[in-house]
């Protein structure tokens, strides 16, 4: 595996951290190891647990990892097509400016939200009219598997009935997006 | 112009005036517990977080809000302040209150407001860090009511407004810490008991290495005055709503026990020593002529003991609570309608404890 932070070496440190029920873990390699030693890992041991805290760490090692990969100039320019957010102000305050930002930097988040959360996918309430497209689209993609199920089989008539079925959803569906 | 400050100074009078329904005292568990309280972090689609909007979209914000209140039977008894309409002495009374965070208080940007129920169980702050903080608050340990509570009110406005949101993070919030669900959930403790018999540091540790943070009855940054301590929820990512309240359900209800055991260990080997410091805050407390918060604070923490050891059977929690409320000095001031030093402010705090504790 090569090192997550200088991307040249091989890993051959592998750093874990459990902050109560959340494991980090980052592999890296042994000059990387000492870097982060001598810096962020003892930035990583609070005595509290505070999320603010994580996430003002998490920045600060970020902002050197792209340091380390020559990638200031990159993450310069890189902003929010919505609210024109850069990468780099979201590095200094911690907040992001549009809901916008969690689509176009999502890469960039994903490591963040890991070490913050333990997890990347929300599994909470969901609104309602969100939760009805998202059945639609699930109706769509299983009567889609059908017909193609239908034609091999070369059963025409159900293939017909799946086909008006799906253009009938899609074209809800498409209704319900332009509202 | 006058006409609006008219109506905000009679809103904030009408404020000073009512008791919250959490400081009334009551619900499950209220001889440790004194409040459950959970927020709910959300932003309108198509809008950018509140730094990054522009006045005008700040001004739409609010539109919404009012928009509930005229729209949405759930909403027809609140009211609305706006920030800015107000003096300084009448913010720090609202963060006192527990209405609105040092947060919306401090921003510098306009258009910042608060919209709240007249018994302050729901109360919601527009253009703080998010554009709506929705939160609940109750008296004692019952957080499945207040998610109850809180989720019917989300509900409502979700049938009126769009929230920003995907299948993938959740409800979207401008700090990725509460993204997700965006909700987090307080329980408020008095653990004088823990603290006596030197147990409250290691649990509080592993409360801490548990993930959950712990903070003062005054908010983020003060410390541990009075003996209460506020445990709450950081992860609000990956888990339902559900899993989060049940485990901090287990977390609190955990410190709950320990107090209780505290407590009997306490009055099996030193009643009377007990006894005798609460009876001593009491004196000092009905006999005070000048007294500085931080002493109000923790004598009215030896009362509260009382009233939860049944050694003090005629103050009620309610005239605890409220007290805790009315010493502080921005409502000190409020109460008085003046600009007032600290030492005016410590006499009239020691005329307000007499008061309410012959009552």
């Amino acid at each position: 595996m090569i090192c997550q932070i200088c991307k040249k070496n091989e890993a051959t440190v592998t750093i874990v951290k459990l902050i109560g029920l959340y494991k980090t873990e980052l592999h890296v390699c042994k000059e990387c190891a000492q870097c982060l030693l001598g810096e962020t890992i003892s930035s990583f041991s609070f005595s509290q647990y505070n999320m603010n805290e994580i996430l003002d760490n998490l920045l600060d090692t970020f902002g050197k990892y792209e340091k380390a990969e020559n990638l200031v100039k990159l993450s310069n320019e890189m902003n929010c097509p919505d609210c024109h957010m850069t990468y780099n102000e979201f590095i200094q305050s911690g907040k992001l400016g549009c809901s916008q930002c969690y689509e176009y930097f999502r890469k960039q988040l994903k490591p963040i939200l890991g070490r913050l959360h333990g997890h990347l996918q929300h599994i909470g309430k969901v609104p309602l009219d969100i939760k009805e497209r998202f059945h639609k689209l699930k109706r769509i993609k299983k009567f889609k598997n059908e017909l193609q199920q239908a034609v091999l089989r070369e059963e025409y008539e159900k293939a017909a009935k799946l086909r008006d079925l799906i253009i009938e959803e899609e074209k809800t569906f498409k209704n319900g997006n332009n509202e | 112009m006058e006409i609006m400050n008219n109506k905000n100074t009679m809103l904030i009078r009408e404020l000073r005036d009512t008791t919250p329904q959490w400081a009334k005292g009551d619900g499950p568990f209220n001889h440790i517990v004194v409040s459950t309280r959970i927020r709910l972090a959300r932003n309108i689609r198509n809008i950018p977080f509140p730094f990054k909007a522009s006045n005008n979209q700040l001004r739409q914000v609010i539109g919404q809000a009012e928009n509930l209140i005229k729209n949405n039977k759930y909403f027809y008894d609140c009211k609305i302040i706006k920030i800015n309409d107000l003096n300084n002495m009448d913010i720090q009374f609202l963060v006192e209150k527990r209405l609105i965070s040092i947060s919306l208080a401090q921003l510098n940007y306009p258009n910042r407001a608060f919209l709240y129920k007249p018994d302050e169980v729901i109360s919601i702050m527009v253009n703080e860090e998010d554009h709506f903080r929705i939160q609940c608050l109750l008296p004692g340990f019952q957080l499945e009511k207040v998610w109850e509570i809180i989720n019917c009110y989300d509900d409502q406005i979700m049938s009126e407004i769009e929230f920003a949101f995907n299948e993938n993070e959740g409800f979207l919030t401008c700090c990725p810490t509460n993204v997700g669900t965006g909700l987090r959930a307080s329980i408020m403790l008095h653990l004088p008991g823990l603290l006596t018999i030197n147990k409250l540091n290691d649990l509080m540790t592993s409360l801490s290495n548990m993930g959950y943070a712990v903070r003062g009855f005054y908010g983020e940054g003060t410390d541990f005055q009075g003996n209460l301590f506020q445990v709450s929820n950081q992860v609000t990512l990956g888990f339902s709503e559900e899993e989060i309240i049940e485990k901090l359900k287990t977390a609190s209800k955990q410190l709950v026990d320990e107090e209780e055991k505290a407590r009997e260990e306490i009055m099996l080997h030193s009643r009377k020593r007990i006894e005798d410091q609460i009876m001593r805050a009491y004196g000092i407390l009905t006999n005070a002529r000048i007294i500085p918060i931080a002493e109000a604070i923790d004598l009215l923490s030896k009362i509260r003991l009382g009233i939860e050891l049944g050694i003090m059977t005629n103050i009620g929690y309610n005239i605890i609570n409220t007290l805790m409320l009315i010493i502080q000095p921005g409502y000190i001031q409020l109460l008085r309608n003046s600009k007032m030093n600290e030492n005016e402010i410590d006499l009239v705090r020691a005329e307000l404890i007499k008061e309410l504790l012959h009552y």
